[in-house]
């Protein structure tokens, strides 16, 4: 019996080969989306488990409360490791670490590495605690071997050709190291630094202070817990540590500090520290759950569309097994089965589809995804339920309907199929299906063009400063900044002797890239008002360089921020921060940040130092003593750019041959900021174009089922006399109705979802229907391409031959 | 055989009813050849629909032995029907997606007929009609008549008491006609009981009494 239906199953598929294609690859695209999202989904929530013993990993964080509010941090007092493994035999383990900037590596021919990514100063419990593979050396050389360095596998690699190389010595920002190890690259699926170097925690230097409980930037401190201790009361028992090891220098600088656990696993999706509990990557991982869960929907509609749709034609099988004996049940075996069966080729398609586009896809979303991501279980899991529902969902209304007509019914229903056509339209599942799919293909598309409009308008929208015609030199090396510093005056005159340089400015980074925020304090009526706010260390080259305008009093004094007092700038948003409201107001008050007290110049208009997203946020501007560079930027007279940044290469390195150094662009360095952005616009574009595909595939599957049932009353027609553009519109106006209909539906869902994503962004596009109405007209226009080829080769067949038949 | 008493059928359209039989008695013994005969449109086909339970009707009691079909259950309907009832149509109704010999197996599936007792049946079949050279052949592979013979020979595989052939030969020419004509006479001769529907005098002279219906109403019985 089985083999007969799966005999009489293959052959159906055989001989409507276009059906059977349409039906299985719609289906095993949707199942591929879904899993590829299901699979990024997975690895994002699986992030640090792959340490040993992750469960008992927790990273300490802590709380900080003094008169200016209350921070929160994952930076802890170095001290606190001595004392935990002093002190709490609860604590298995203890480590440290620290990330630094850039690394320079002298190479033994005088030639220069540099690398940006981060170097890592490291206690060696570091290397037992995280699961790092060693493909060299081992953590134990590194504890034990004085100067000891850990290099990945593609810097041994890229400086060795090789990797074993423990033993051998690197010189790193001018230090000799001896290599203890070299480990397998950092994995993508972790929220530690991704480091190439590191290096023993205590050669960090003296300026990060981590020996101090009070002072001190401080360091990030891991613990593993033994087995069976409860994590709610080590947290109890270490919160208030630092009352006991450091309360005086606490009282004296104001401070009160507890600290918390936050398990390793959790780490990468909570990121607020104020509420380490709180997923804040839910949103986003939620919207690409439902985006894979929808065009799995739309795949299993189109699945149970075509299904049907394919059942009415053999409605003629169907009676005749009936007459010559099938029982009900026979028939409901047959029909569910036959459609399980087809959803299981899809499946299997989809798992095929899946592997071969992993690798595409781990370079889109720069992971590493592989087998090893999700258990095989689970993805059967995926699997066996969308088939089980799909394969279900598809067979149910043929096994159920159609087996329940009468035989008799079901022949005249065969031969003549227009009788039943009163009926047949009636009964408008399919048509509901193919609207809830364009419906959503809609949303898609409309999706794609609100989201590209708000980029395009956040990219080109002023920004309240000149970003065309500025270059940037970075200062990634802290022997440049020294030299930068040292010799401030006398860079900024040779470069500004340069025809084709403008202005030169020294300051912190550049726009789009990190903020620095402090507390600085405003003296007003002899109160002092203090504040949270971004800030910057400059010099009076920023204001022309940058192109913001005075809204008034004036600008820096021009001589070196060396020599002369503090003074400070705000725009109009810290402006109002600071309680005035007319500019003229805060000229000449007096403002201080860390011990340099000095009064504000001028005022100056507002302008965005980070995505439009967000609101102007307040900025002071300082010019201090304390000026460290790590940002020059220069402004070029307009069409020499390249020889500008050759030549202000080559004037560095000239001067400080032993640093790197390369400028690029503001305006292209600042579209980063809108990176995330153009990922959600790429995924959503990819989703969309799946939509599309898979509604455009049963619309297909639709039209072909219709034109072959409706063959002879075209043919009757057409003999009648009607023209081939006359029968398409016979055809086709159905599909206008229906697609017509979809895109009035996907307006206010569209525009409702639309209204909610632009309500996170402080600078926003007017929402306007035209990207909704284009999206149906988008839909619509694909819909007909696809319906029309197959509805003219119907009208062209010869009427002879369509009625012979009947 | 059969007792109908008093059968009616119409289908309800709004307000209006419209009547294909109409008050139908009739009796048919075991062992009979019975024509229906009248012009279209008169309820031939959908009596022998109703006959071999492929139909409803909408009113009178039907007897199929001594079973009282308009009270049964469908899966026992199906049962009587799959056990006693083999059906000929004008249009001869093979599975196009099965072979000669798949679309012999098929009754025989359904019925839950054993692996080796199913082979045996077939290949008596195939012998019989002489189709054993066909047996691999799907049915658009072959002519009219061959394929009407197959699905006689379908009809026979489970050994019905009772042949319902709807116009068995209106698609054939007529020396293929004839031969099914034969064929069912032959049949009848053995012992089966047959029924057919046809227009046409000639064929209609091989049932030993024949009935006629015009606008659903039984009009007179011949012997």
């Amino acid at each position: 019996m089985f083999v007969h239906y799966l005999k009489s199953a293959f052959r159906n598929m055989t001989t409507h080969k276009a059906y059977s294609v349409i039906h299985v690859t719609g289906l095993a695209i949707g199942i591929t989306a879904c899993l590829l999202l299901a699979l990024y989904v997975a690895d994002e929530l699986n992030f640090d488990r792959y340490h040993p013993d992750y469960e008992r990993i927790y990273r300490i964080n802590r709380t900080i409360e003094n008169d200016m509010g209350t921070e929160w941090t994952d930076r802890t007092p170095g001290p606190l490791k001595q004392v935990l493994e002093a002190d709490y035999p609860q604590v298995t383990s203890v480590c440290r670490f620290w990330q630094n900037m850039a690394v320079v590596v002298h190479l033994p021919d005088n030639n220069l590495f540099y690398d940006e990514s981060n170097h890592v100063f490291a206690d060696p419990e570091f290397f037992d605690m995280f699961d790092f593979r060693f493909l060299a050396g081992s953590a134990f050389l590194y504890r034990n071997m004085p100067n000891a360095l850990i290099i990945s596998e593609d810097i041994a690699r890229q400086l060795f050709q090789k990797t074993d190389i423990a033993g051998q010595t690197l010189n790193i920002n001018e230090s000799q190291y001896t290599i203890a190890g070299v480990i397998m690259n950092v994995p993508h699926n972790t929220h530690l630094p991704k480091f190439k170097f590191a290096t023993m925690l205590e050669d960090i230097g003296s300026s990060v202070h981590y020996e101090s409980w009070v002072h001190g930037v401080g360091v990030k401190t891991y613990v593993r817990l033994k087995n069976g201790v409860r994590p709610e009361d080590f947290e109890k028992q270490i919160g208030r540590i630092m009352d006991r090891y450091a309360s005086g220098a606490m009282k004296e600088a104001g401070m009160a500090c507890t600290f918390s656990l936050q398990p390793v696993g959790r780490i990468h999706l909570c990121r607020d520290l104020e509420h380490p509990d709180k997923n804040t990557k839910a949103a986003r991982l939620a919207l690409l759950s439902l985006i894979a869960l929808l065009i799995l929907f739309i795949a299993c509609l189109n699945f149970v569309n075509i299904s049907t749709a394919r059942a009415t034609v053999r409605t003629r099988e169907i009676g005749i097994r009936k007459t010559i004996g099938a029982q009900r049940k026979q028939l409901i075996m047959q029909l569910l089965g036959e459609s399980v069966a087809v959803s299981m080729i899809a499946a299997v398609i989809a798992v095929i589809f899946t592997a071969c586009l992993m690798p595409w896809f781990n370079a889109f979303t720069l992971k590493q995804i592989g087998v090893q991501t999700i258990s095989p279980f689970i993805i059967a899991g995926i699997l066996v339920v969308v088939v089980g529902i799909t394969g279900l969902a598809g067979g149910l209304y043929p096994a159920f309907y159609l087996s329940a007509l009468e035989p008799v019914s079901l022949f005249i229903n065969a031969l003549a199929g227009r009788k039943r056509g009163a009926a047949a339209s009636r009964f408008s599942l399919r048509k509901v299906l193919v609207i809830i799919q364009f419906v959503i293909t809609c949303i898609f598309i409309s999706a794609i063009l609100v989201i590209s409009r708000q980029i395009h308008f956040m990219k080109n929208r002023d920004l309240g400063f000149n970003r065309e015609s500025v270059i940037v030199l970075p200062v990634h090396t802290v022997e440049l900044c020294r030299y930068l510093k040292n010799n401030m005056q006398a860079v900024k005159n040779e470069l500004t002797a340069y025809h084709a340089v403008e202005s030169v400015t020294y300051h912190l980074k550049s726009p789009g890239r990190m903020e620095h925020q402090n507390d600085i304090a405003l003296i007003r009526d002899g109160r002092e008002i203090r504040k949270w706010v971004n800030m910057q260390f400059t010099d009076h080259d920023f204001l022309p360089t940058y192109g913001i305008p005075l809204a008034a009093g004036r600008n820096f004094s021009p001589q070196a921020p060396n020599s002369q007092a503090t003074q400070f700038l705000l725009n109009r948003a810290a402006l109002s921060a600071y309680g005035f409201r007319i500019p003229e107001q805060a000229v000449g008050s007096e403002m201080s940040i860390f011990h340099f007290t000095g009064e504000v110049t001028g005022v100056t208009e507002d302008f965005h130092y980070w995505s439009l997203k967000y609101t102007v946020e307040p900025m002071v501007l300082v010019r201090c003593p304390i000026l460290f560079p790590e940002a020059v930027s220069l402004k070029i007279k307009k069409g020499y750019a390249s020889e500008a940044i050759a030549f202000v290469e080559a004037t560095l390195r000239k001067r400080v041959p032993s640093q790197p150094v390369q400028v690029y662009f503001l305006d292209r360095d600042f579209d980063r900021v809108y990176r995330s952005e153009e990922k959600t616009r790429a995924m959503i574009l990819v989703s969309a174009g799946l939509a599309v595909i898979i509604a455009c595939m049963g619309l297909f599957g639709l039209v072909l089922f219709t034109a072959e049932r409706r063959t002879k009353e075209i043919g009757i027609r057409k003999v009648l006399g009607l023209s081939v553009p006359g029968i398409w519109m016979l055809v086709v106006s159905d599909f206008i109705k229906w697609i017509g209909l979809a895109s009035v539906i996907a307006l206010p869902a569209g525009w409702m979802i639309m209204r909610h994503w632009l309500d996170d962004y402080a600078c926003r596009i007017d929402l306007t229907v035209w990207p909704f109405l284009l999206s149906g007209l988008m839909a619509l226009g694909i819909a007909l391409l696809t319906v029309s080829w197959l509805v003219i080769r119907a009208a062209r067949a010869n009427p002879v031959e369509s009625l012979r038949y009947e | 055989m059969i007792r109908l008493k008093g059968i009616e059928k119409y289908y309800a359209n709004k307000f209006v009813k419209t009547w294909v039989l109409r008050n139908i008695d009739l009796e048919i013994r075991e062992g009979e050849f019975v024509t229906i005969m009248g012009p279209s449109g008169a309820g031939k086909s959908t009596l022998l629909h109703i006959m071999g339970m492929l139909d409803d009707f909408s009113g009178g009691e039907y007897y199929f032995y001594d079973s009282p079909v308009h009270k049964l259950k469908e899966r026992d309907r199906t049962k009587l029907h799959q056990q006693h009832i083999g059906f000929v149509f004008q249009q001869y109704h093979l599975i196009d997606e099965l072979t000669v010999y798949e679309n012999l197996e098929t009754p025989l599936l359904y019925k839950k007929v054993k692996g080796s007792e199913r082979k045996s049946l077939i290949a008596d079949m195939l012998d019989r009609f002489n189709i054993v050279a066909k047996k691999d052949l799907f049915p658009n592979q072959l002519s009219g008549g061959q394929q009407q013979l197959v699905a006689v020979a379908r009809a026979l595989i489970i050994h019905p008491r009772l042949i319902l052939a709807d116009e068995p030969t209106g698609n054939l020419n007529s020396e293929q006609g004839f031969e099914i004509m034969e064929l069912l006479k032959k049949l009848n001769d053995e012992g089966t009981t047959v029924v057919q529907v046809t227009h046409d005098e000639k064929k209609a002279e091989y049932g030993k009494r024949t009935i006629r219906l015009l606008d659903g109403w039984i009009e007179k019985v011949k012997s």
